[in-house]
């Protein structure tokens, strides 16, 4: 009996929920749509791209908050127009290789993204330094055996497991969340407990603490990244102008790492961005230039 | 985005509690974690023929022939699908989850059908407790805990163990008021009252709970699992992070597979003690 009950009202709210939708979507067909992630270095750049959008090509954004794989679903499918933060050659080369044919490559943002392992810098580096020091079991001993992790299955976490075959580490790689992550440094940090995590540059982490990255002599982290936007098929034809704006965009490494500071102390990435942009109109200018 | 003085108010909490009470937390952890691994290991231990063989001969036994089919298939495609060592070690986080919410919750249920103060503190306690998402208090608990199955283990309680405290509660208070008379006026004293009336006649309804609280538990596998809790949940979590449709399908059929055993298989003893609990009455 309640079953039944409880089976026609969910039937019924998913049915209220597409009408609702459907409509919602029509009146905002006109916005470019933009895939975020609660990443300070999305955050960074799509604020960044949005205030650009908004007050100079009168062209309004809207964002849609997804996870990074979804994102690229979305993009491939259309239901996104664009993305700001596609990490290549080897971060996001699973995705890629999977919808490099259902999306458009509109462009490199930056240069000088990177994955790693880091510690705490009070960790002396007489100690710790070098990836192949976490062999060492006094070393071991302190990290109590474990590399705190992100998301499993990411590109990161599976450059991290190669990584600990490649140097014969005896450590468990703790699978767990960005979130996770971060909680574990913020929490050994004051007692200056030792940690490693895996982590990536930019990242707001690392203004927040000071951290190292590990050297990675067989360089199985990989090197540098770069990053890239990512654009439906029709980005182009639906958006002419944005198109046009986001071949020419680029920041530079510094530039991210500035508004995510900001955005992150403040809580604010559209205000940080909108001082950004401001303040550097000869950037501006060359993104709009024709 | 900027939290008001209430989450202020919250996180100063949780920082105090950290800084002047960290080797109380980093003691309860080290001892919640030996108690949890041994969960897990003597769980592990037991190869997977033999958990197949009890497991049958139980549905056998509490449910016929028809469940027992049902559950050697369940067991054989999640060893099928290579997931035996997830699913283990998502069982042992259950088992361990609901043994701390009963140790907890039952006397805890009992106290609030003894008294009227405690059961409507318990009430909005447990409100609580049930309706705040549970991804809220993954970072407290993490900050307390440290990252691993600890911090998991005391989400999935605190998400887990309302209902059995609920339904202790109601199932004593339910509890005919003759068969109370009756004990009391054969002199019975009020721990007799409990263990010989109160608690035989409020078991099916104690048994209602604790089915409810191991689904709670089960419910959590996933969001535990971005702390650190491992299992089957860390695989449905990969299939998204590769948007492998493949993995997340075959991680997520292993939590229902396993959902259903426990759940017939509980809900059964609740049916059963019922039966008995007749006879006595």
């Amino acid at each position: 009996m309640f079953k039944s009950f409880a089976m026609k009202a969910s039937a019924a709210a998913v049915c209220t929920l597409g009408l609702l939708t459907a409509q919602v979507a029509k009146a905002e067909e006109a916005a470019v749509k933009i895939a975020t992630t609660n990443w300070a270095d999305v955050l960074a750049v799509a604020n960044v791209v949005k205030y650009v959008m908004e007050t100079k090509l009168k062209q309004p954004v809207q964002f849609v908050q997804a996870d990074i794989g979804i994102q690229y679903q979305g993009v491939a499918r259309g239901d996104l127009d664009l993305m700001v933060g596609g990490w290549l050659p080897v971060t996001h080369a699973t995705y890629f290789a999977r919808y490099k044919n259902d999306m458009e490559d509109v462009g490199v943002i930056y240069k000088g993204g990177k994955n790693g392992w880091a510690v705490p810098a009070y960790i002396p580096e007489s100690q710790l330094s070098s990836i192949a020091d976490l062999s060492k079991p006094e070393v071991k001993e302190k990290l109590k055996g474990t590399i705190q992790g992100i998301e499993p299955g990411g590109g990161l976490m599976q450059a991290s497991e190669k990584t600990i075959s490649a140097y014969n580490l005896d450590m468990k790689l703790q699978s767990s969340s960005e979130a996770g992550m971060l909680a574990s440094i913020s929490r050994a940090y004051p007692a200056k407990e030792w940690v490693v995590a895996t982590v990536w540059s930019p990242h707001w982490l690392f203004q927040k603490y000071k951290m190292r990255y590990l050297k990675d002599p067989k360089g199985t982290l990989g090197g540098e990244e770069t990053i890239h936007a990512f654009g439906s098929k029709e980005f182009g034809k639906k958006f002419p102008k944005a198109h046009a704006m986001m071949k020419k965009f680029n920041m530079t490494l510094a530039d991210v790492e500035a508004v995510e500071m900001e955005g992150n102390s403040t809580n604010d990435y559209a205000t940080a961005a909108k001082k950004f942009v401001d303040a550097h109109p000869e950037k501006v200018k060359a993104w709009l230039a024709k | 985005m900027n939290s008001s003085f209430i989450g202020k108010s919250v996180e100063s909490f949780v920082n105090f509690l950290f800084m002047h009470f960290r080797s109380w937390f980093d003691a309860f952890s080290a001892g919640l974690g030996a108690v949890i691994h041994l969960f897990e290991i003597s769980i592990a231990a037991i190869p997977f023929y033999v958990m197949l063989v009890a497991i049958v001969g139980l549905a056998v036994w509490r449910k016929g022939v028809f469940f027992a089919i049902f559950a050697g298939l369940a067991l054989g495609s999640i060893q099928y699908m290579g997931l035996w060592n997830q699913t283990v070690s998502t069982l042992s986080l259950v088992v361990a989850a609901t043994f701390f919410s009963l140790v907890v919750g039952i006397p805890l249920g009992i106290w609030g059908a003894r008294n009227k103060r405690v059961e409507v503190v318990l009430r909005s306690a447990l409100d609580f407790m049930q309706t705040m998402p549970a991804f809220v208090y993954l970072i407290p608990a993490v900050i307390l805990f440290g990252l691993g199955k600890v911090p998991a283990v005391i989400a999935t309680i605190v998400f887990a163990m309302p209902p059995v405290v609920r339904l202790t509660t109601l199932g004593i208070k339910q509890v005919r008021e003759e068969l109370v008379e009756a004990g009391r006026s054969f002199g019975s004293t009020d721990l007799q009252l409990l263990w010989n009336i109160q608690l035989p006649n409020a078991l099916p309804s104690i048994m209602a709970g604790v089915n409810q609280t191991i689904m709670m538990a089960l419910s959590m596998v996933v969001v535990a699992s971005m702390i650190g809790a491992g299992g089957l949940g860390e695989y449905v979590i990969s299939g998204i992070q590769r948007l492998d449709i493949g993995i997340g399908f075959e991680g997520g059929l292993g939590v229902v597979l396993l959902a259903i055993i426990l759940d017939r298989i509980t809900e059964s003893f609740g049916v059963k003690s019922k039966k008995k609990k007749k006879v006595k009455a």
